[in-house]
């Protein structure tokens, strides 16, 4: 019923949509520039259904990483454990070290939660997917930005000067997020066929932030440093933390070729699941 | 679609060149799917593996070029045309399973045919899944503007029908409490509204109108068919038979995923009627052949038989008789009898009318051996539908009950034709004209 003498013509054919580049671009340009509004209006009543249902609201944001900071204080304190010298005091090195990793684990995450509370939309309606994967950027978002109100909080408890060094901060974190949320959008592609994934996530987050530098300042040698070394999350979140404790960037190299890499994966990331996704919609409950 | 259109029910501005376009075009289209899971979430794997290095050939062909099927695999839809063009509205028939689900959902771009093509022109709406992304927790209000959204509909969009929606669901003052606390008919309703104040060119309508009460069904049918005249082209599924002959046109009748008839919507119900008394029949045939080793009786019915039968005697317009023929087998002689009837729609869910020989005085006389029993009503004023009848046989003298047929074996059913293709438009618009020719 559309006054408008030409309407849109979508075709629907067997194969990959890579083997039509220019159908699947223009697409991709519709579908993006009509997910904006749907991915706020999700991230809105995800929100508010989520803090409307709470007593404690917003506290649960920044509560987690603040918890697992204080055990790490307590361990040093008692002497249970022993850490490195990390420059600055150390509740400050690991509450700043937490507070980024939960931004991580969240981008890991959220994609995949995204996915699984939408199937049932998913599976029925047709409307542009990319909203769901926006939809948790901005949940992500929102709880990152209470969660640095926390860390700024922090930085001006401690005293810690402001410098030019501070500019690499935003740099690594946000490449940080966007490399988390596209390893994120992956793993929510696999995590909707299989739920093995929703099994293996938390404990393999869990796993990762001892094998990467959260509560300690990272190790040249050894098996850690090895580890270290192979993990591009650890040269990002040092580089990250670095940089909003103001002390020189040690791992320039490394970042500089992570940095493209996680906006190339971002980019992939995002291609696949528009690619992949009417099959996912094939397997999921409707 | 332009933003500023008019909301669905003030829309009357089709423009006339395009008045006959093509909406929908389907060519050939083929489904498969995957009986086992396992396997299926494999062949996701595989297949997404292959979507994603853009691999030309994904599956086998066969000698006459058809995709090869893995194992476990199976088609849900095969060898599916149809065009649909403005103001057309096709109902899509067939059994549970028969693939109109997956089908609707190729339409709607959810998942990808593995065979042939679909090309769509135009926005689409559906109404299936109404009131999805509804969260329960927030208000009715506060989901409107999400699952508004979600159908894609703008923020201003929304503001402007706001009203209509409220007032077309009809559910007061909740609008402003939780979701949670709404029966499931005032979340149906709510979905519809919404759903249906979209402004598309072409609607997917899926089962949504098996619940909510009567006056909200009707409403929900005026609507659809308000849409229609306004030129918009509707895809329905439905398995209320008498619906879809009242809302469409054009009939596709799916078995097995298989396209075995397109064309009118008459003529695809009555093929799948055809089809479900057949079915019935053998499985009677099969139950009944049990029953009759176990328990022989001295009378059994074995038809009956409603046809239509010309009466020159009759005054012009009403020549046709309706001639009830009823079998029945008798292992007595000279038994006084009477006979009942009981007629129903063809789910025999409503009872429509009875009609008794006693009332008329009329009684039979049964001899050992098959009986034929005949009676005639002069006009029998019931829509063109499918009809079922039941049959009970009395004794005259004692009022026992010799034999019945229908209720707890197959019923027999009849139909009633339509002759007068001018009344044809009537019956849709009203569905409440008489017609009294009758084939059996």
């Amino acid at each position: 019923m559309s006054s408008q003498q030409k309407l849109s013509l979508r075709t629907y054919q067997p194969g990959s949509d890579l083997r039509h580049p220019a159908l699947f671009l223009r697409t991709l340009r519709e579908d993006v520039a009509n997910c904006w509004e749907l991915a706020w209006q999700l991230f809105v009543r995800d929100l508010k259904a989520q803090y409307r249902q709470s007593l404690l609201g917003y506290f649960w944001a920044f509560a987690p990483p603040l918890f697992n900071a204080s055990i790490f204080i307590f361990l040093k304190n008692s002497g249970a454990i022993g850490i490195d010298d990390t420059g600055v005091p150390y509740p400050l090195f690991v509450m700043s070290g937490t507070l980024i990793w939960q931004s991580i684990v969240e981008a890991l995450m959220n994609p995949g939660a995204g996915m699984r509370k939408a199937a049932g939309m998913l599976s029925k309606l047709n409307f542009p997917r990319e909203s769901i994967i926006l939809s948790s950027i901005w949940l992500l978002l929102f709880n990152v930005g209470i969660r640095m109100l926390i860390l700024a909080a922090l930085l001006i408890y401690y005293k810690v000067e402001i410098s030019a060094l501070t500019l690499w901060f935003p740099l690594s974190f946000i490449s940080l997020l966007v490399l988390s949320i596209a390893i994120g959008t992956l793993l929510s592609i696999i995590g909707s066929l299989y739920n093995d994934v929703v099994r293996a996530l938390p404990i393999v987050t869990q796993f990762l932030m001892f094998l990467s530098p959260v509560v300690y300042p990272p190790r040249e040698g050894g098996f850690i440093g090895f580890l270290s070394s192979w993990n591009p999350l650890s040269p990002l979140l040092t580089s990250a933390r670095q940089g909003i404790l103001g002390q020189p960037q040690t791992f320039l190299f490394e970042i500089s070729i992570i940095i493209p890499a996680s906006f190339a994966l971002f980019i992939f990331s995002w291609l696949a699941f528009k690619v992949v996704m009417p099959r996912l919609i094939e397997r999921m409950p409707s | 679609m332009d933003k500023t259109d008019a909301p669905l029910q003030t829309n009357n501005s089709v423009p006339a060149k395009t008045e006959n376009e093509v909406l929908i075009t389907v060519e050939n289209v083929g489904k498969i799917f995957c009986r086992d899971l396992k396997r299926s979430l494999l062949y996701g794997v595989k297949d997404s593996i292959s979507d994603m290095l853009a691999f030309s050939q994904q599956r086998k062909l066969d000698d006459n070029g058809d995709p090869m099927l893995r194992k476990h695999e199976f088609w849900a839809n095969k060898g599916i045309s149809f065009q649909l063009r403005r103001g057309q509205c096709l109902g899509l028939i067939g059994h549970n399973g028969a693939g109109k689900t997956t089908f609707l959902r190729m339409v709607n771009g959810l998942i990808k045919p593995d065979q042939g093509k679909i090309e769509i022109r135009g926005r689409v709406g559906a109404l299936i899944a109404l009131g999805a992304g509804f969260n329960p927790v927030l208000t009715g209000r506060e989901n409107v503007y999400i699952n508004g959204t979600l159908l894609g509909m703008t923020k201003a969009e929304i503001e402007a029908k706001f009203d209509d929606i409220l007032d077309f669901a009809d559910i007061g003052k909740f609008i402003e409490s939780p979701i949670r606390s709404y029966s499931s008919g005032m979340r149906v309703r709510l979905g519809f509204a919404i759903a249906s104040t979209l402004n598309t060119d072409i609607l997917i309508v899926d089962e949504v109108l098996a619940v909510g009460d009567f006056n909200f069904k009707q409403k929900c049918l005026k609507r659809i068919n308000k849409y229609r005249e306004n030129g918009g082209c509707i895809l329905f599924v439905s398995h209320n038979l008498n619906q879809l002959q009242m809302v469409c046109n054009r009939g596709v009748y799916l078995e097995k995923g298989k396209m075995r008839y397109s064309g009118e919507i008459e003529e695809a119900s009555n093929q799948y009627f055809e089809d479900i008394q057949k079915k019935e029949e053998e499985k009677q045939a099969k139950t009944s052949q049990k029953i009759e080793m176990g328990k022989p009786s001295a009378f059994e019915i074995i038809e009956t038989k409603i046809s239509e039968e010309s009466d020159p005697d009759l005054p012009p317009f009403s020549k046709k008789n309706a001639r009830i023929a009823i079998t029945v087998k008798s292992e007595k002689d000279s038994i006084q009898a009477f006979a009942r009837l009981i007629i129903l729609d063809k789910e025999q869910n409503v009872r429509i009318s009875t009609i008794s020989s006693e009332l008329e005085e009329i009684y039979f006389n049964l001899e050992k051996g098959l009986n034929e029993c005949v009676f005639r009503i002069t006009k029998l004023p019931i829509v063109p539908a499918n009809y079922s009848v039941q049959t009970i046989l009395f004794e005259k003298d004692t009022g026992a009950n010799l034999a019945r047929k229908g209720f707890d074996n197959q019923p027999d059913y009849f139909r009633v034709a339509n002759s007068d293709p001018s009344q044809k438009n009537l019956q849709s618009q009203y569905g409440d004209i008489v017609s009294i020719e009758i084939s059996s």
